[in-house]
């Protein structure tokens, strides 16, 4: 049974992601909390897998919680749930290197899937994001500073586009004959080699060098 | 003979005294007038100013009401919904779930848009320039128009009341262009000149004279422009060039 934990500060909103989520199978909500301060309180006394969390909250809000959270329980897996998609937000959560963002926008029904690829893969890259990733890259100026990209062997590309298709670990193995823990060998390989918290760190590090072109993304 | 001389002494006398009183009345008159008129005027001002400064705080407030009240409870809604419909199997209550749904998603859609064009969420968090190249971003979105947009000064400081009415006074600019310019390319930038910041926006649409236009009693939102650049110590400048048109705001900042 996986735990899940949401944190936001909109009572009604919380309560019916709660539920969605207790009717979805193999996860309970075993923590709800309004904001930042009163999750790490809760934290004290519960464990989780999944967070849920909402980025504009009183007191503490999401930018901040996730910080707190990185240090003090590092393996908590961190879900933003967000009703912006300005692409400067989008940024922002990316260099924060969360685990993955759900748009409120997003079909409720997705949620489910979305949790579960956080569980199994470490990330979850939503789809919508194809649309706005190109303005995030297009204007790399405000904050990346410009180097020459590492190279990606071939093996390496192939385990990423791979990904990207949603395959995972076992899959990626099996399609290219190699056992599950060199797959993710090359994965922590290639977290190390883009100084990237997590896989999306890679995956954004691949759009923005054009190792990958966004067009794979869409389709 | 000496009584005329002195009857025409005291006649004289008591005319200039009559003329200096009359002058000095109507001296008087006239600088009561040009006081009060100034009075007037520094009124208008104040009341102009305090209005804008209501302007901002409602349409921040009624965004945010928007955003956090009832964009929330809409998306509540919708999961509940949701989860009703994953529990359903009769065809026809699953469609009507459908339905509920759908026009639940375009309302969604439609108060952000408001919420957004009453106050863009970002101004406040993330500056004038990411505001205005996501407000950029949209227009090129949903105009289907050429926005080529160039930041080489990036860390501009400005104050709150100044990148708020900057934000405006660039929105109308850009929105009356493409309302009546017929335009299919807009082209704007940011230049740091001595102690002044350039705001320079043009465009490739038919040709028109801001200033004549303002004299247009139709022209309110040219008017609404010229107000607010009053209101931060802005200038408009409209540069004539052979096609479309080039307009640029420069606002004075020290600090840059």
């Amino acid at each position: 049974m996986l735990r899940v934990a949401v944190t936001d500060d909109h009572t009604l909103f919380r309560k019916s992601l709660s539920f969605l989520i207790n009717s979805f199978k193999n996860m309970e909500v075993v923590l709800e909390a309004s904001n930042g301060q009163e999750l790490l309180e809760k934290l004290k006394h519960q464990a989780i897998d999944i967070l849920l969390l909402d980025l504009q909250m009183p007191k503490m809000d999401g930018f901040e919680t996730y910080q707190r959270l990185n240090t003090e329980h590092p393996d908590i897996k961190v879900l933003v749930l967000t009703s912006l998609s300005e692409a400067e937000i989008i940024r922002k959560i990316m260099e924060l290197g969360v685990h993955g963002y759900f748009t409120k926008n997003t079909d409720p029904n997705e949620l489910e899937r979305a949790i579960l690829k956080l569980n199994e893969d470490g990330f979850y890259f939503e789809k919508s994001l194809a649309n706005i990733i190109k303005d995030i890259i297009d204007t790399p100026s405000l904050n990346v500073s410009v180097e020459q990209p590492v190279a990606f062997t071939e093996r390496e590309t192939e385990i990423l586009r791979l990904t990207l298709k949603e395959y995972s670990g076992i899959e990626i193995a099996d399609t290219l004959y190699i056992s599950p823990k060199t797959v993710e060998k090359h994965k922590r390989n290639l977290m190390e080699k883009t100084q990237s918290k997590n896989f999306i760190g890679v995956i954004m590090y691949a759009f923005s060098y054009n190792i990958l072109s966004l067009n794979e993304l869409k389709n | 003979m000496e009584n005329e001389t002195e009857l025409k002494l005291i006649f004289w006398i008591g005319t200039s005294i009559m003329l200096l009183m009359a002058l000095g009345f109507l001296i008087v008159v006239i600088l009561y007038h040009k006081k009060v008129y100034r009075i007037r005027q520094k009124e208008s001002e104040n009341l102009l100013k305090t209005s804008f400064q209501i302007e901002k705080r409602e349409r921040k407030r009624i965004a945010s009401d928007l955003h956090d009240g009832i964009i929330g409870d809409l998306n509540a809604v919708r999961n509940y919904v949701s989860f009703l419909y994953t529990k359903e199997f009769e065809t026809d209550k699953k469609s009507v779930l459908e339905d509920i749904k759908s026009s639940l998603d375009n309302t969604l859609v439609n108060i952000q848009n408001i919420s957004y064009n009453l106050m863009p969420p970002l101004l406040d968090s993330f500056g004038l320039i990411h505001t205005l190249n996501d407000y950029l971003d949209r227009i090129k979105k949903w105009n289907n128009i050429d926005i080529t947009a160039q930041y080489p000064v990036r860390n501009i400081i400005v104050s709150d009341t100044e990148s708020h009415e900057l934000y405006r006074i660039i929105q109308e600019i850009i929105s009356n262009m493409i309302k009546y310019g017929n335009v299919s390319k807009i082209e704007f930038h940011i230049e740091k000149e001595d102690n002044k910041l350039k705001f320079i926006i043009m465009d490739n649409g038919t040709s028109f004279d801001f200033y004549t236009k303002l004299k247009d009693t139709q022209g309110m939102g040219l008017k609404n422009i010229i107000s607010r650049c009053k209101q931060i110590g802005a200038e408009l400048e409209q540069i004539h060039v052979v096609h479309g048109n080039k307009i640029i705001i420069s606002l004075k900042n020290t600090i840059c």
